[in-house]
């Protein structure tokens, strides 16, 4: 039996809706044919840009999209991407295997797909390759409403109104890719970037530091904690190690659980890096940013091992329900979080060939809990069986609840177990009362790889789940594999 | 960043295959797969063909529409070619 307890009255922290942000690099086909294929592809696109990737993904309130990268950011010189495409240099992508990069998706074309998306959007300026000028006048194109040699030069590529944006990070991985730099070095040069990067249009721009480790972080934390306001950090989930990936599709049962337990060790990761901000920042100003998190799988067999093209399967998926509980627990730290990648790259949300397009059963997990996004966090006490299996031992539930503004309650349930049905009893406390019934959506599936692909695009989707009120508590019965969001009935 | 290497994850990445890399992917995909899943070999040469004139031939092994190695693609008789506007 698992038994849950939420405080349905109770709450003051909201769950971040930019918990269920987004992460395009240029990196495989998640950009150049995922996003962007031109004015003039067949493929139907409104100014180069693919719709039907783009109505997939506005059906998920995506709240940011971050870009250019990831490794990426760091060799990206954005003045290569703006002003006619013809003229704009190709050039060679070192960070992701060789690529050729036509540049021809760049600033203008980044921001007009945020708009499309009705996104924000999160740029990650560059430090490992870039000058503080660089990234100083790149913010000073996309921010300054009056004249100056970039708001100008904006118009004179077709822009002469400024955008907005908010988020903006001080180079990524700076401790690897992003410039083999030591702790003290990045924290340093961070001080000094920030102190250029401004918006020129008065607004406050929110800033984040690169992370790494505790040493990194605890040094970053205390040289530079207060120039920033948000930490940023990466987890991915693996079969076993970054030197031990498995395979997406076609795994035994031990990989089934053996890569939830590496998702659930998010928590720790998040603690470990909580506790050191905690000694440096107890107002909890600064926000952890964990702005590329998901699988990292094998790539499909048969396709280009430097694009990581990997499928997505109701493991994904589960992976995807139980990272979003974990977020939700630490939303008083955790300010953002960015799946790698939306499309076509490690966990994406679609994958395309050509003019066809799935939604992946990730894709459905962050649209069943976008009931989540900007809801109050609500106190919940989970007892759940454990699932043992030789040394390893993991819950078989995993849950959180929230409360949005219009008073309705969301619960997230997922089954961890490949092979067993879990019975839930939920109780709730406090003036709500009792529940007469939850009513929400299902996505399960019968193997452990079951997938979407381009012959069989809604082999796993949701379906409508209902839990029943049983002695003025809530009985959900999940069937094995499974993820639930249920919105409860008073 | 947790898990990484600690050095780039991208590095010892690459889109262009090592000699001998193609060879062992496609003998590695083919080793338990056998008619009716292969296309004839003069069918597989035709597509092979056609794609080696691709202008969306990438690296000289990948096609841009799909990221699929063509060698292993063109060999499959259920697939058909993944581009807008088809050539096979």
């Amino acid at each position: 039996m698992n038994r849950i307890v939420i405080e349905a009255d109770q709450g003051k922290q909201r769950i971040s809706r930019h918990i269920y942000g987004h992460f395009a690099e240029h990196l495989g086909r998640c950009i150049y044919e995922g996003l962007w294929v031109g004015e003039d592809s067949p493929i139907p696109n409104t100014r180069g840009i693919r719709n039907d990737v783009v109505e997939a993904l506005k059906k998920l309130r995506m709240p940011n999209l971050r870009w250019p990268g990831g490794c990426f950011a760091d060799t990206y010189h954005w003045m290569d991407g703006v002003g006619p495409r013809a003229k704009r240099p190709e050039i060679v992508n070192i960070h992701w295997g060789g690529t050729t990069e036509s540049n021809h998706f760049g600033t203008h074309e980044f921001l007009d797909l945020c708009a499309m998306l009705g996104t924000e959007p999160y740029i990650c300026g560059n430090v490992g390759s870039g000058t503080v000028r660089e990234m100083a006048e790149w913010l000073e194109y996309i921010t300054m409403p009056g004249s100056s040699p970039m708001s100008r030069l904006r118009a004179a590529n077709g822009r002469p109104e400024p955008w907005d944006i908010k988020y903006w990070a001080v180079g990524n991985e700076n401790w690897g890719c992003g410039g083999n730099m030591a702790p003290l070095q990045y924290a340093y040069e961070y001080r000094r970037y920030q102190t250029y990067c401004r918006h020129f249009g008065g607004k406050k721009l929110y800033k984040i530091a690169c992370g790494f480790n505790d040493e990194w972080n605890e040094i970053l934390m205390r040289e530079a904690g207060r120039f920033m306001d948000g930490l940023s950090v990466h987890y991915y989930t693996f079969k076993q190690d970054w030197d031990h990936k498995g395979a997406a599709t076609g795994f035994p049962a031990s990989e089934w659980y053996s890569t939830l337990k590496s998702a659930l060790g998010l928590e720790d990761f998040i603690r470990r890096a909580e506790n050191i901000m905690d000694r440096h920042d107890p107002a909890k100003r600064v926000g952890m940013i964990v702005d590329e998190w998901g699988t990292w799988h094998l790539v499909e067999p048969g396709t280009n091992p430097g694009f990581l093209y990997q499928q997505n399967t109701i493991r994904d998926a589960l992976v995807a329900g139980l990272s979003f509980d974990i977020f939700h627990r630490h939303a008083d730290r955790v300010h953002m979080a960015n799946i790698a990648q939306t499309v076509n790259v490690l966990q994406a949300m679609v994958l395309t060939e050509g003019p066809k397009m799935v939604l992946t059963p990730t894709y459905h997990v962050f649209d069943m809990y976008s009931a989540h996004q900007d809801a109050t966090l609500l106190p919940l006490y989970l007892e759940a069986e454990r699932i043992d299996r030789g040394e390893l031992s993991i819950p078989k539930v995993s849950a959180s609840a929230s409360r949005d503004d219009a008073g309705k309650v969301h619960v997230s349930l997922c089954n961890l177990h490949a092979d067993e049905a879990a019975e839930v009893r939920v109780e709730l406390r406090g003036a709500a009362g009792a529940p007469k019934g939850a009513r929400g959506r299902l996505l399960t599936a019968s193997t452990m790889d079951a997938r979407n692909d381009f012959a069989h695009p809604d082999a796993v989707a949701p379906a409508p789940f209902e839990a029943k009120a049983e002695g003025g508590k809530l009985v959900a019965s999940l069937p094995p594999m499974s993820v639930a969001v249920v919105e409860l009935s008073f | 960043m947790d898990g990484l290497p600690e050095s780039c994850p991208g590095c010892g990445i690459s889109v262009r295959l090592k000699e001998g890399e193609l060879e062992r992917i496609v003998a590695e995909y083919f080793r338990d797969r056998a008619p009716p899943d292969l296309a004839s070999s003069d069918e597989a040469e035709r597509r092979l063909a056609l794609c080696g004139t691709c202008p969306d031939l990438m690296y000289g092994s990948t096609c841009r529409h799909c990221g699929c190695l063509v060698e292993v693609r063109a060999r499959l008789a259920a697939y058909a070619c993944p581009a807008p506007e088809k050539r096979w």
